[in-house]
């Protein structure tokens, strides 16, 4: 198993949640380990944004995840129109980041196998405002060999639970409680719909290749 | 037997002044709380002294709680003669209970207090403290605590008294005045646990030590986790239990006032868990607790009550036997500490929608629709509730304050107990020093770090949760008499360690934190340079998420923290807190913009300063607070921005 390393550069990147009360629309947290902060790249999003910019159809497989190591938060306000009446909703404040940078890790495949060295792909939301737009360069010309024994630290990043073992990490060995912390990602299941899945999220104490765990020991 | 046992009461023997009853009653030569004589193990027979003694489980283990009677290797089948010879019916299973109380007693008194004995002879080479000496406000000096039974007449009403098998809220009830100025134990290095934290912990041991064991079916043996115990002292050294340190936290990203209601519920749940005999402390989001292993009781069921309602919980959890189970097993190799983050059950997958406020469940088929503003919100059942729970709640926050556009300081009164580890060790350290000065003590300075190095605080720690309250109550009572009722907002129902004030005049955040102060230093004025207690303060208009407030107020930066969002930040220990209110520096806005302007600009301190000094000689305190005293250019002008805060824009 190996894994393409890029390094990630976005002027403006909105990587969010769930919006609330109707009116705001936060990022995903940031999180501090080892005293530098880092902000997760859910696999939900990379692999979609990696997805479409392959051409690939929501049932290929292409595993990716990742994590901002700098960015600056900012917000902005609009007021978007329902798209039947015209008229302009409530104004929504939307969390966004700025000068973004950061590492995206793809699973070398039948379909990644080929990605170029220097890539520009659309990432995140806001899409129709201009955000999202993401400069990958590739670290090295060969992909990098996990090291066969795993270290154990704290998770960077967000993983649906049936690609765990993709990423190192074993699934039998977060089953029991422990210091996991597990939440829920997108997954589709069809050109249109999909499905939540649980997925072990950042910060989650576990066993995984190094590259995606912080605080290592 | 009368009653069952109330472990709470075993040691109401240390309320009687033995010398006072000794000179009413002569030759009556009372000198242990077990009831006996010098040599400890010779019960007094009160019927020679024409008093009833009462027949009851409790009297029982007041006098049989007794080292010189019940040792590390007494059996459950071989109850010593002294007790059984007194007349008291006992069997195995008042025996088994005895022996449950002894190793409550030592849990509460060795293992979870202050240091182990020094030698044999403490009382004549360490002296007594009479009145419990409270680490925190140490630097008092403590009159002799007065003992409530004195003569005949009050020995007599106590054995009536304990005769009719009292429980232990009556016990607490009627001796509060003293359980809490009567130390545990009166040698001095350990002077400094109440009595009634001390029987308030061997009540909650004992309860779960109860419910831990079983006696065989032929009465011979205690049984836990299968494997069968005939004393215990092997109880002691070979039973693992657990203690768990739990800081509970919540998925949700409140925006609405509505959804403050997460904090009714944690403040209802920890009320509730107050009577649990596991939970040993607790503020709004933290407790500790006391368990047998997983196989007994698992993590999951013991927190089940958060657990249930959709909180998640972080916890460590140490274990080790008995003996070796204290609050600083947490500080020792992380081998016996486990982390935990438990969370509610969850399905591996669901359709969409997902609930729009946690994240974490299915939201219901129909979206919850705001009548006020017409915006529909997909939410789960349990966030669903949690808005149902605080109808009719926060209606200045969610109402008036909101309209009116005047702003609002959330403040947020918080205790630390990885940082009241630290200060605890301080403490004592002082205090053993200053009994030494005082010639209570003599022991060498290296002797002293020892002392402290092993210094077993969880008794202290529960003394310091009872005064965090304290402080909670008189600071809450000083905001609404000096800002008014109507200005505040509770938001964590009872415990006032989240509130909302709407701030109607100019000054009024800084008033907030001087009253704090000024009650904080009355409760721990030994605590003023090394808080583990914080106040964070963050102010914005009324509409500004909650969440955005809660990121602030969660992780205090320093034991006073403030911010008005977007604007300015200042965090400053009390001392320099206190020092810069007393300054008054001078209001120059432009002066201090210009500088921290300059400063940023060419990234140099000097420059900064030149621009500051510039003209200054019409800001004398100004000048002072900088140049003497050290406060940063944007610390000033930080304070002033904090200080003009207040009323309608």
């Amino acid at each position: 198993m190996s894994f393409w390393e890029y390094d990630l550069r976005a002027e403006n990147l909105h990587i969010g949640e769930r919006i609330k009360k109707g009116t705001f629309r936060p990022l995903v947290p940031a999180i501090n380990v080892g005293g530098a902060e880092y902000r997760p790249i859910p696999y939900s999003t990379a692999a979609g944004a990696l997805r479409e910019f392959l051409g690939l159809s929501w049932d290929t497989p292409v595993h990716a995840a990742g994590y901002l190591t700098q960015d600056n938060l900012e917000s902005l306000v609009i007021a978007p129109r329902d798209n039947v009446t015209g008229v302009s909703k409530l104004p929504i404040t939307i969390q966004y980041l700025s000068q973004a940078q950061g590492k995206l890790f793809v699973l070398v495949n039948d379909n990644t196998q080929g990605l170029p060295d220097h890539l520009e792909m659309v990432m995140g939301g806001l899409r129709y405002k201009g955000f999202g737009l993401c400069d990958l360069t590739r670290v090295g010309t060969q992909p990098c060999e996990p090291e066969p024994t795993k270290a154990k630290g704290k998770l960077l990043t967000r993983i649906p639970e049936d690609v765990l073992p993709m990423f190192g990490i074993d699934a039998k060995g977060v089953e029991r409680d422990g210091p996991h912390r597990w939440g829920y990602l997108f997954k589709p299941t069809s050109a249109t719909g999909g499905v939540y899945v649980k997925s072990l999220f950042e910060e989650s104490e576990v066993k995984a290749y190094s590259f995606i765990i912080g605080d290592k020991t | 037997m009368a009653g069952e046992l109330i472990p709470e009461l075993h040691d109401i023997g240390k309320l009687i002044n033995n010398n006072a009853i000794n000179a009413d009653i002569p030759g009556l030569g009372l000198a242990h709380h077990y009831f006996t004589g010098q040599d400890q193990t010779e019960i007094i027979d009160w019927s020679r002294w024409g008093m009833a003694t009462p027949q009851t489980l409790t009297w029982l283990g007041i006098i049989g709680h007794n080292e010189r009677l019940i040792g590390k290797g007494t059996q459950v089948s071989t109850p010593p003669s002294k007790l059984t010879q007194i007349g008291l019916p006992m069997g195995r299973d008042e025996m088994a209970q005895l022996l449950l109380l002894v190793m409550a007693d030592h849990l509460a008194a060795s293992t979870f207090r202050v240091v182990q004995q020094i030698g044999e002879n403490e009382e004549s080479s360490h002296g007594v403290n009479r009145s419990v000496t409270i680490l925190w406000r140490s630097s008092r000096e403590e009159p002799e605590a007065p003992l409530p039974i004195v003569d005949r007449r009050g020995l007599e009403d106590l054995l009536r008294w304990l005769a009719a098998s009292p429980d232990a809220a009556a016990f607490f009830q009627k001796f509060q005045p003293w359980l809490s100025t009567v130390p545990e134990e009166k040698i001095v290095p350990r002077a400094v646990t109440s009595l009634a934290t001390h029987c308030m912990l061997v009540g909650k041991f004992f309860k779960v030590l109860l419910d831990s064991f079983m006696l065989n079916t032929k009465k011979t043996h205690l049984v836990y986790c299968g494997e069968s115990f005939v004393n215990y002292r092997d109880i002691e050294d070979k039973c693992l239990f657990r203690l768990a340190r739990c800081k509970v936290t919540f998925p949700q990203r409140p925006s609405r006032t509505s959804d403050l209601g997460i904090f009714l519920k944690l403040q209802e749940i920890m009320r509730d868990v107050e009577k649990d005999d596991h939970v040993l402390l607790h503020t709004l989001d933290t407790l500790w607790v006391f368990l047998p292993v997983e196989d007994v009781l698992p993590l999951r069921t013991a927190l089940k009550n958060f657990l249930d309602v959709g909180f998640h919980i972080e916890a460590q959890v140490a274990e080790a036997p008995l003996q070796e189970l204290s609050s600083n097993i947490f500080e020792k190799p992380k081998e016996k500490v486990s982390n935990y983050y438990l969370q509610p059950e969850m399905p591996r997958e669901f359709p969409p929608k997902l609930c729009e406020l946690c994240q974490m469940r299915q939201a219901l088929p129909e979206p919850v629709r705001d009548e006020k503003s017409g915006i529909e919100e997909s939410l789960c059942e349990t966030c669903k509730a949690f808005r149902e729970l605080a109808k009719g709640r926060f209606t200045k926050l969610g109402g008036q304050w909101e309209e009116m556009d005047i702003p609002v300081a959330w403040v947020r009164v918080s205790l630390d107990y990885n940082r009241l580890h630290e200060t605890l060790r301080r403490l004592y350290k002082g205090y053993l020093e200053r009994c030494r000065e005082l010639k209570k003590i003599e022991i060498p300075n290296q002797e002293i770090q020892v002392l402290v190095d092993n210094l077993r605080n969880t008794a202290l720690m529960v003394d310091f949760t009872e005064d965090y309250g304290k402080l909670l109550n008189s600071f809450y009572a000083r905001l609404k008499a000096e800002l008014g009722e109507a200005n505040i907002e509770e938001i964590a129902g009872e415990r006032p360690e989240l509130l909302v004030v709407a701030l109607i005049k100019e000054g009024q955040a800084l008033r907030i934190a001087d009253i704090f102060i000024e009650e904080f230093s009355r409760l721990f004025p030994e605590c003023e340079k090394d808080s583990p207690i914080s106040l964070s303060i963050s102010i914005s208009n009324a509409k500004y998420p909650f969440f955005e407030h809660w990121q602030y107020l969660d992780k205090p930066a320093d034991t006073i923290s403030i911010q008005v969002v977007g604007r300015a930040r200042l965090r400053l220990p009390i001392t320099r807190f206190r020092r810069l209110r007393e300054l008054k520096p001078e209001k120059a806005s432009s002066k201090l913009h210009r500088a921290v302007a300059v400063g940023a600009r060419t990234g140099s301190d000097l420059m900064e300063k030149l621009e500051f000094l510039d003209g200054l000689q019409r800001y004398q305190e100004l000048h002072r607070a900088r140049i003497q005293e050290g406060f940063s250019v944007g610390q000033l002008l930080s304070y002033h921005k904090i200080a003009a805060i207040g009323g309608q824009p």
